[in-house]
């Protein structure tokens, strides 16, 4: 669950890729021009808007394959900024894990080579299908690392794994530093990496036991440690009611994922089992579009506070301050 | 995979969500969705027949019909188009693709786009009364008589000028939907129909084109003294509607002002039976 956290916020004004600022470009990639590719997506758009409402259909679409539709539904849209649950709708490095752990699983094992081969290409393909977006790249580089270091047995320090994926993607394509997916991806798989276990750690004393809602909890506001002064400082807005409507629903996504690419593959080859499964899919979504339609309407908890430079720069070497103290105390 | 706690969420939200459906089942209900700059109108009949009059330039009316079942499905008894601008017709495509629609009422005017080529591969199968002024559908009880156009297919030099316009008479309640009608048409609409149907003043009237100067109509509004004026508006549009004079007429002649991009979707109840 702490992985889907990674996909936060990489939607900006009007686009849902990058962000039209001073010095940034536009990085969505050109895959879904290719004709099969192309082809392949309009099935899936087809299937989910016969089947599902919008915008769940625009959800599903979003969660399992990245297509971005949601300029259709704009209201709703910007109930999901104002939620700071926009992030959903992007495929995200949480897809990829979703997707390598799914095959593995039909597989058997993680530790036969040919079984991490297949999982590794058919992450890929995945990848390739979504579009190739940065935070998609991020995680399946990363991801690929992590895989072939369980197979020969080594031990893996996560943070070295994501600043040498950071690295080597930005000498393929420089371009992704000004990619606002690709830097809020970054910052918060390293937010993750950092705090998650000591938030966890206190959210586990405060609800005594294990819940789901705890879980999403801790790692909605570990992710949050270290983007939302990014955020602040990009956009000029705080939400205080994100981490406690990301609890509240996130649970929704990864099983509206997991259906969700069920349905569209069996509803594209059969219009009974588009309609059966169609029903399944509804609901973790309706639930989700439910509560994120409720919480929008707490519009004063969206503060339009922006941050200076200087103090995003304080401020991360302060947290970066903490996280060192709290390895050198461990 | 799915756990216990989950299904129990999942079943205490369709108790909820079912309630809310219960609560209104068997009313007179008029729904004006808050869609923007465009049009989208929902009437629930007392015996629970959806009408839906235009869709919207988005697929935003869909999330609103959705709110009118339990699950997934969608069937809705009559569509009406006023006219096959993108801000009218392209919601009702995203209806026509997953609905089940008994009947659909438009005029077919020359126009070409899209969307409106869209319109016509979606209304292949099902019923469609092309619309006449005089012509008189039932939904249940509840009476559309289309007072607009005079002539099928005419008006395509102003297409808003071939707004298919309706009014809705159920008991002693009317209510008048004119589309984008411009005063130059309006102006033609025949007053002895509407007098035929209209008890005293009219309940609801939706103000045509989203209030534009265009369509601002006096006599029309003196004729039928207005209760209550609905404009569905989108905020700080670029067409700057509605325009304000004919607000403030409109406000002189007793009728209340409600507007979409001052409080969202406009619902009105009828208890008049």
């Amino acid at each position: 669950m702490a992985i889907m956290f990674a996909r936060l916020y990489v939607v900006c004004e009007g686009d849902v890729y990058t962000c039209g600022g001073a010095g940034e470009e536009r990085t969505k990639s050109k895959i879904s021009e290719i004709p099969f590719i192309g082809k392949f997506r309009n099935n899936m758009a087809q299937v989910s808007r016969k089947h599902l409402p919008s915008p769940h259909s625009e959800l599903v679409l979003g969660m399992t394959v990245g297509i971005d539709k949601f300029y259709e539904v704009p209201i709703f849209k910007e109930m999901l900024r104002d939620t700071g649950t926009i992030h959903v709708v992007v495929v995200s490095g949480y897809n990829v894990t979703l997707v390598y752990t799914t095959i593995i699983k039909l597989l058997g094992t993680p530790y036969k080579s040919k079984n991490i081969i297949l999982a590794v290409s058919g992450t890929l393909f995945f990848a390739v299908v979504s579009g190739f977006e940065p935070p998609v790249v991020r995680a399946w580089v990363m991801g690929s690392i992590i895989a072939v270091s369980k197979f020969y047995g080594r031990r893996i320090n996560a943070m070295k794994v994501l600043l040498f994926t950071g690295l080597v993607l930005i000498v393929i394509n420089p371009k992704y530093v000004y990619s606002l997916s690709f830097q809020l991806s970054f910052l918060a798989t390293l937010s993750l990496i950092m705090f998650e276990s000591n938030v966890s750690a206190k959210i586990k004393k405060v609800f005594k036991k294990d819940s789901l809602f705890a879980e999403d909890l801790s790692a909605t506001l570990s992710a949050q440690t270290l983007i939302w002064p990014y955020l602040s400082y990009k956009f000029g807005t705080i939400s205080l009611i994100s981490p406690l409507v990301n609890a509240l629903v996130l649970w929704t996504v990864p099983l509206a994922t997991m259906m969700g690419a069920v349905f569209l593959a069996l509803g594209s080859l059969s219009g009974v089992l588009g309609a059966v499964l169609g029903v399944f899919v509804y609901l973790p979504l309706d639930f989700f579009v439910l509560f994120v339609e409720f919480f929008s309407k707490f519009t004063k908890l969206m503060l339009n506070v922006q941050v200076s430079l200087t103090f995003l720069i304080i401020y991360y070497l302060f947290m970066f301050g903490i996280y060192v103290r709290g390895s050198k105390l461990e | 995979m799915i756990s216990r706690g989950l299904m129990v969420v999942l079943v205490v939200f369709l108790l909820v969500k079912g309630f809310g459906l219960v609560r209104d089942h068997g009313k007179f209900l008029i729904k004006v969705f808050d869609v923007g700059q465009g049009d989208a109108i929902l009437i629930r009949t007392p015996q629970n027949q959806l009408v839906v009059i235009d869709g919207g330039p988005d697929y935003e009316v869909d999330r609103y019909m959705d709110k009118e079942f339990l699950l997934n499905g969608c069937k809705i008894d009559l569509i009406i188009l006023t006219h096959p601008h993108q801000d009218h017709v392209k919601g009702l495509n995203r209806l026509l693709n997953r609905c089940s629609v008994d009947v659909i009422i438009f005029n077919p005017v020359e126009y070409e786009s899209r969307e409106y080529a869209r319109w016509f591969e979606n209304v292949e199968g099902i019923k469609v009364i092309l619309a006449e002024a005089g012509d008189v559908v039932m939904v249940g009880r509840t009476r559309f008589v289309v007072v607009w156009p005079v002539e099928i297919g005419k008006d395509k030099d102003n297409i808003n000028n071939s707004s298919v316009s309706v009014l809705l008479d159920y008991g002693d309640f009317e209510g008048l939907f004119l589309g984008d009608l411009e005063k130059e048409a309006s102006v033609k609409i025949d007053l002895d129909l509407l007098a035929e149907y209209v008890d005293g003043r009219l309940e609801v009237y939706k103000v045509p084109h989203h209030g534009s100067k265009d369509s601002h109509n006096m006599n029309l509004i003196s004729f039928l003294k207005p209760k209550m004026c609905i404009v569905s508006v989108g905020e700080d549009n670029k067409f700057k509607h509605p325009d304000e004079q004919a607000l403030e007429d409109m406000e002189n002649f007793g009728c209340k002002v409600r507007r979409t991009d001052r409080e969202g979707t406009i619902e009105v109840l009828i208890n008049r039976r």
